[in-house]
């Protein structure tokens, strides 16, 4: 029950109460329906009956009468025959109104009574005929009024007595369907008192406990649209600031456009210098190539030279070889020369011994031996010297063997030295010079390389040309979308301004609601700031409005620009040619 | 023996780097160096046998004796000694000379504390600059080396 919805709840409730007045109203109904059956019985039953009775008994009298008049005297045959006539009418109407009765439903006593009654008027009837046929007969006087008086006075006596007993048992018939009808309505009246008094204190319970819970949530609930419609009265505010900020955004945006479209125009000429470059680059590259080949070429002939160097730097060692070999030669000569001084040394050694020899003989020969002695010692010394001059030649062959060997073993070392030098530096020349062939080689290949990537430069430059002249459709039509973009600003703006409008008209809206929940008494408590803010919001609108109207202008601006354009941009980028070599701008890249 | 008269002459010879000198008359003869037969169980300086023309000599290196380092040259010779009942051959590095000295160019033998260094050093020679040392052969070569000798002139002997 409590999660049923607010129009559930409603309807449950005023279901309720709608059921119990309509068992009261089916009750009351009820009651209705049972007094108006008797009320209809009354009338239609009760009421017509005795009605009739009344009129068979009026009419019974006036039957009689006739009769009476049958035997009175003094009328004339036309009076007579009128009241015959009469007589038969007022029994013929007598007969009517029986029929009549008899159409009502007949319940209880009544069948007995009008089978009574009839009996009577049958009776009456005869009693008539007779009188007739009698005056008919001219029968006397006295046996008429016999007749009539004494039989008719009869059947009058018990035909009234019958009548008002009838008339007595339908008015106590209707007094009792009365006092039935007043009972009911009396048990009624009752029943609607309490159906009043508990319908109405439950409605008022059910009222107020209903509108009480309704009202704290739709107390909620307006709060809740208080706060909201103050918050989007500061959201339609931020709404319009995002609005200005969007249209100042658009204006620079617009101005950073045609600051772009300017330095595209410099791209445009760089990449043009670009193609020109290229074109130069192309020639250089060519001419690099020529200067490579030709290169190339005093590399191979200075391979060859350098072989040839090789070739003379081992005829060299050959010849220094030769040379030595004579040397050596030489130096054989000098050390057989030696051998032959070691014979003369040995010689002398021998002399020496021999002259020693002689001295020892000498001196064991005492004075004899004494000449002897001094020969002996003079061979000694001849011995010595030649034993000095043999060691001195020996010497002298030792030294220039020496040196020979000494000056042929540096010669050879250096000169071995420098052709294993000259080898080196001619094995380095080579691998230099082959180096060198391979460095043209590979420049020879970069440049190649070089050429197809400036031929590629080439195409890649133009290609950015087109790439260029795009980009430029393309900002332009980016200044289309600027001027949409500060239209759309502007509509943002003035939306927002609705929005505010909207906001404050909520504002009242719930103001209203709120009388409506809580009553005139209540006050809404508009925050004033809201007001304020709308009016702020007032005041800022002719800001909003310079703002657009500074918008505007760049609007037209672009217009102007689009009229004006290669003018301008002439001017700056210099006509879309290719600026000169010695342009600045270039001197900075 | 007239070791002290004038001008007596000696022959002077090399030993390593120092110049010695002998009696010319104990000198028998000198020789090249002839072929030597070792002898085994004899000492170092004991070099062993030669043949000098039909008679056998001992051969002693007078450098080891001295305990002077030996060097072997061309002018390596051999100097047959007569010392009295025997002659030995004595090799020495070179045979420089023969040289007879003044009364005043002689000097006494050296006084050292060494007795035996002393004894077979007869008398110093100063020749010009140089000193040469005149030795007795005989106390140079000790009592062993007679020993060694005899035993070899037994042996000689024997044979």
């Amino acid at each position: 029950m409590k999660n049923a919805s607010l129009k559930t709840k409603m309807i449950m409730t005023y279901g309720l109460l709608a059921l119990f007045s309509a068992i009261t109203g089916i009750g009351q109904l009820y009651s209705m329906k049972q007094v108006a059956s008797r009320y209809i019985f009354i009338t239609e039953d009760s009421m017509p009956k005795s009605m009739a009775i009344s009129q068979m008994q009026g009419v019974f009298r006036r039957a009689r009468g006739y009769q009476n008049l049958i035997i009175a005297n003094g009328l004339s045959n036309e009076e007579r025959d009128l009241n015959n006539k009469e007589l038969r009418a007022s029994m013929d109407e007598f007969e009517r109104y029986s029929k009549e009765y008899l159409s009502y439903p007949l319940h209880g006593k009544e069948k007995s009574d009008l089978a009574d009654i009839n009996e009577y008027w049958i009776n009456f009837k005869d009693s008539v005929n007779e009188t007739l046929d009698a005056y008919s007969k001219h029968a006397s006087q006295t046996a008429l009024s016999d007749i009539v008086l004494k039989k008719s006075q009869v059947i009058d006596r018990k035909f009234n007595q019958k009548i008002l007993n009838i008339l007595d048992e339908e008015n106590a018939e209707a007094k009792g369907l009365i006092e039935d009808a007043k009972n009911l309505v009396t048990n009624t009246e009752i029943f609607i008192i309490i159906s009043i008094i508990f319908g109405s204190l439950s409605a008022q319970l059910v009222g107020y406990f209903f509108s009480k819970s309704l009202t704290k949530k739709l107390d909620t609930v307006v709060q809740g649209l208080s706060r909201s419609a103050d918050g989007l009265a500061v959201a339609a505010q931020d709404a319009a600031k995002n609005g200005e900020t969007l249209s100042q955004g658009s204006t620079e945006q617009a101005a950073a456009l045609q600051e772009t479209v300017a330095s595209l125009d410099e791209v445009s000429a760089m990449v043009m210098k670009n193609a020109d470059n290229a074109k130069n680059s192309r020639g250089f590259s060519d001419k690099s190539n020529e200067s490579v080949v030709k290169g190339k070429q005093v590399v191979d002939s200075m391979i060859q030279a350098i072989d040839e160097i090789n070739s003379s730097n081992n005829e060299i060692v050959h010849q220094m070889e030769l040379s030595n070999q004579e040397i050596e030669s030489i130096v054989n000569i000098i050390s057989e020369i030696g051998n032959k001084t070691k014979i003369i040394n040995d010689i002398v050694f021998q002399t020496k011994l021999l002259s020693f020899n002689a001295s020892v003989e000498a001196a064991r020969a005492g004075e004899h031996g004494k000449g002897f002695a001094v020969v002996a010692e003079e061979v000694g010394n001849l011995a010595s010297m030649s034993g000095n001059a043999s060691r001195e030649i020996s010497d002298m062959l030792r030294n220039s063997i020496a040196k020979v060997e000494q000056t042929v073993a540096e010669t050879k070392s250096r000169v071995q030295g420098i052709v294993v030098l000259g080898r080196e530096k001619v094995a380095t020349g080579t691998e230099t010079a082959r180096l060198c062939g391979q460095v043209f080689d590979e420049i020879v290949f970069q440049v190649g390389k070089v050429a197809v990537m400036v031929g590629e430069i080439a195409v890649a430059s133009s290609e950015q040309s087109q790439g260029v002249e795009q980009i430029s459709q393309a900002m332009n039509q980016l200044d289309g979308v600027t001027h949409q973009n500060a239209r759309a600003s502007n509509e943002s703006a003035i939306s927002a301004d609705k929005l505010a409008g909207q906001a404050v008209e909520l504002r009242t809206l719930v103001k209203h609601l709120m009388t409506t929940v809580r009553g005139e008494g209540y006050d809404a408590g508009v925050p004033e700031r809201i007001l304020d803010q709308r009016s702020d919001a007032k005041l800022n609108k002719p800001q909003e409005k310079h703002h657009l109207a500074s918008v505007v202008p760049i609007h037209q601006k672009f217009a102007q620009k689009k009229e004006v354009p290669e003018q301008s941009f002439r001017e700056v980028v210099g006509g879309g040619s290719v600026p000169a070599e010695n342009d600045p701008r270039f001197e900075d890249i | 023996m007239q070791e002290n008269s004038h001008n007596i002459r000696y022959l002077s010879f090399s030993l390593g780097n120092e110049e010695y000198a002998i009696p010319l008359l104990v000198v028998k003869e000198v020789i090249a160096i002839p072929e030597v037969t070792p002898i085994p169980f004899t000492p170092n300086y004991f070099l062993g046998l030669m043949n000098l023309r039909g008679q056998v000599i001992s051969v002693l290196d007078l450098r080891t004796k001295l305990g002077i380092k030996p060097s072997t040259s061309a002018e390596n010779a051999v100097i047959i000694c007569d010392l009295d009942p025997i002659s030995l051959g004595v090799i020495v590095d070179s045979i420089n000379s023969v040289v007879s000295p003044d009364e005043n160019e002689l000097s006494g033998r050296p006084d050292t504390q060494n007795a035996k260094a002393s004894e077979y050093i007869t008398n110093i020679y100063r020749k010009n600059e140089k000193l040469i040392l005149i030795i007795n052969l005989a106390k140079a070569l000790s009592i062993d080396d007679y020993k060694a000798i005899s035993g070899s002139e037994k042996a000689k002997e024997a044979a």
